[in-house]
């Protein structure tokens, strides 16, 4: 008896102090979160720098995937209330003049070096900003990740970004005109 | 030619035939090894363990001098100055966080509370362990299998109920193994298929480096601090995770994570096994500590997947429960269970990512877990 008495109160320590310390640990990588914060600027900051970093032999293939990064970054900053306008981006030191239309209306129009190309969703046009931004934007970042994070998230929580392009179901089809 | 050395030959036959429990040990034995091979049931430890089990039981000379503090055998060697001090398991540790990416949990750190939830297990088995009869040192490291980490579990073992370290271990390793058999019903009895059903957004923010740098040095501090006993074990666990985030040492942390980790997981695993022999094995205790084992599981996953709900109560932002069974740190098993599960109620939910957090705290809260009760009892 005296036995489960003594358990009694190592368990009542126990939990609290695993608790404490667990607590102790979520508040300290909180705060570490607010001090050490880095979301929402890598693509913001390249491409107001008017490049996209990129390591050599690394770049797109042809000017569609150079469309799906524009629409994608479009995308990304409107989610921030921040236009892309027409700002030239830079992948892996190349230059591409793009402009890309307006995201609310289906499909989008995206140019690039004056090609032309309309994007949608299994061809049925582009969902409104309000909902296909936040996923857009945080694909993008996704992409930054290495294979391991896009086989964790892969097709059914929308597209995803591979050299050949938005892939997946619910893929955006960048199509030339 | 001495007639009398070739009759010897046969002396192992008729060891055999005096103690059939031996034949029992052997199959025991070879079961595991069948379970590691052909069922892929945590095979770099269940192949060890089971030949260590047969090793002992056909040889028993090789752990001779083990229990008396001179070792004569050469597992009797490994066992004394690798296992009963707790070098290998925390060496172990070292390499599992070099393996470690604690990311998923910094994104949302909400998740070390789900971590800590799962350790409820540990403590309500501890008291039934203690109601059934066991003392109180193999209580805490019959319940300590519920925080389903083996390298804390092996070293309290060692330290509180050496007596104990085969059985106890044999355990925590198995029902690691059997993690997607036990979990998924109680998961399914404790949510909705709606609930199951809810989708995750990916990490909330990225972590950067500096941050990923500091998280193993406070852990360990803090750890340290709180609870000194369970600085060996965090430490070891923080350190191996700096050597890979560092990005300076990364022949350092390739090697704790390959090779290293693989000799000592080897050594241990047939150390283990040398530990039943068929006298210390067969007896009542050990299907008593089995079943304890299980029922800790059973709590700790519970004990996750109701934190989480519980946290719901208070987010605009539902958190999928699922995710808190994977507070057991049972890694990565755990979190792939919480991934099929999501999958199984909704074809477009991907929690893998989002259980890791949980999973990853789980194994600082059985670390911390293990320190108290070396804290208190030792």
């Amino acid at each position: 008896m005296s036995d489960l008495i003594e358990g009694l109160r190592i368990s009542g320590v126990g939990v609290g102090a695993v608790f404490g310390t667990l607590a102790i640990l979520m508040f300290l990588m909180m705060g570490m979160g607010r001090v050490f914060r880095t979301d929402g600027v890598a693509v913001e900051e390249v491409v107001a720098a008017g490049g996209v970093e990129a390591k050599v032999g690394e770049g797109p293939e042809d000017t569609v995937e150079v469309a799906a990064i524009a629409l994608a970054l479009a995308s990304y900053m409107k989610e921030r209330g921040k236009e892309l306008g027409g700002r030239p981006i830079a992948i892996s030191g190349v230059n591409y003049q793009v402009e890309v239309g307006d995201l609310s209306r289906s499909p989008v129009a995206v140019v690039v070096n004056g090609g032309s190309y309309r994007a949608s969703v299994d061809g049925e046009g582009l969902p409104v900003t309000e909902q296909i931004a936040p996923v857009l934007g945080t694909q993008m970042r996704d992409t930054q990740r290495g294979r391991n994070w896009r086989s964790a998230y892969p097709l059914a929580q929308g597209a995803y970004w591979d050299r050949r392009g938005w892939a997946g179901r619910g893929g955006l089809g960048v199509k030339r005109e | 030619m001495d007639v009398g050395n070739l009759s010897d030959l046969a002396a192992g036959f008729k060891d055999l035939g005096a103690d059939p429990r031996i034949i029992l040990m052997v199959v025991i034995g070879g079961v595991l090894i069948y379970l590691g091979i052909a069922k892929g049931f945590e095979p770099l430890l269940l192949l060890p363990i089971g030949m260590g089990i047969i090793l002992v039981n056909l040889y028993p000379p090789l752990m001779e001098g083990a229990f008396e503090g001179r070792p004569e055998g050469i597992l009797a060697w490994i066992y004394s100055y690798g296992i009963k001090n707790g070098i290998i398991p925390l060496l172990i540790f070292l390499g599992v966080g070099a393996m470690a990416d604690f990311t998923p949990l910094l994104s949302r750190p909400i998740y070390f509370l789900f971590g800590a939830a799962a350790q409820i297990g540990v403590f309500i088995v501890f008291l039934i362990a203690i109601a059934a009869g066991f003392e109180i040192e193999e209580a805490a490291c019959v319940g300590i299998i519920g925080g389903s980490d083996g390298p804390p579990t092996v070293y309290i073992t060692a330290i509180l109920a050496p007596q104990l370290l085969g059985p106890i271990t044999l355990a925590a390793y198995a029902y690691m193994a059997l993690v997607p058999i036990i979990q998924p019903p109680i998961v399914r009895l404790l949510t909705t298929k709606k609930e199951r059903a809810i989708v995750m957004k990916p990490e909330s923010r990225e972590v950067s480096r500096r941050g990923a740098l500091a998280f193993p040095v406070l852990s360990f501090v803090t750890a340290a601090v709180l609870i000194p006993r369970s600085a060996p074990l965090v430490g070891m666990l923080m350190f191996g995770n700096l050597l890979n985030v560092s990005g300076v040492t990364h022949r350092l942390a390739r090697s704790a994570s390959t090779v290293f980790i693989d000799v000592l997981t080897f050594l241990l695993g047939l150390c283990v096994g040398a530990l039943m022999s068929a006298e210390v094995f067969l007896r009542p205790q050990t299907l008593a500590i089995l079943g304890l084992a299980a029922l800790a599981f059973a709590v700790s996953t519970a004990g996750g997947v109701l934190m989480a709900k519980f946290v719901n109560l208070f987010r605009k932002e539902p958190i999928n429960p699922v995710i808190g069974a994977a507070g057991v740190s049972a890694v990565p098993m755990a979190a792939r269970v919480a991934q099929k599960l999501g999958q199984e109620a909704n074809p477009e939910n991907f929690l893998l990512m989002h259980a890791m957090g949980p999973n990853m705290a789980g194994v600082i809260a059985t670390s911390v877990a293990a320190g108290i009760f070396l804290q208190i009892l030792s």
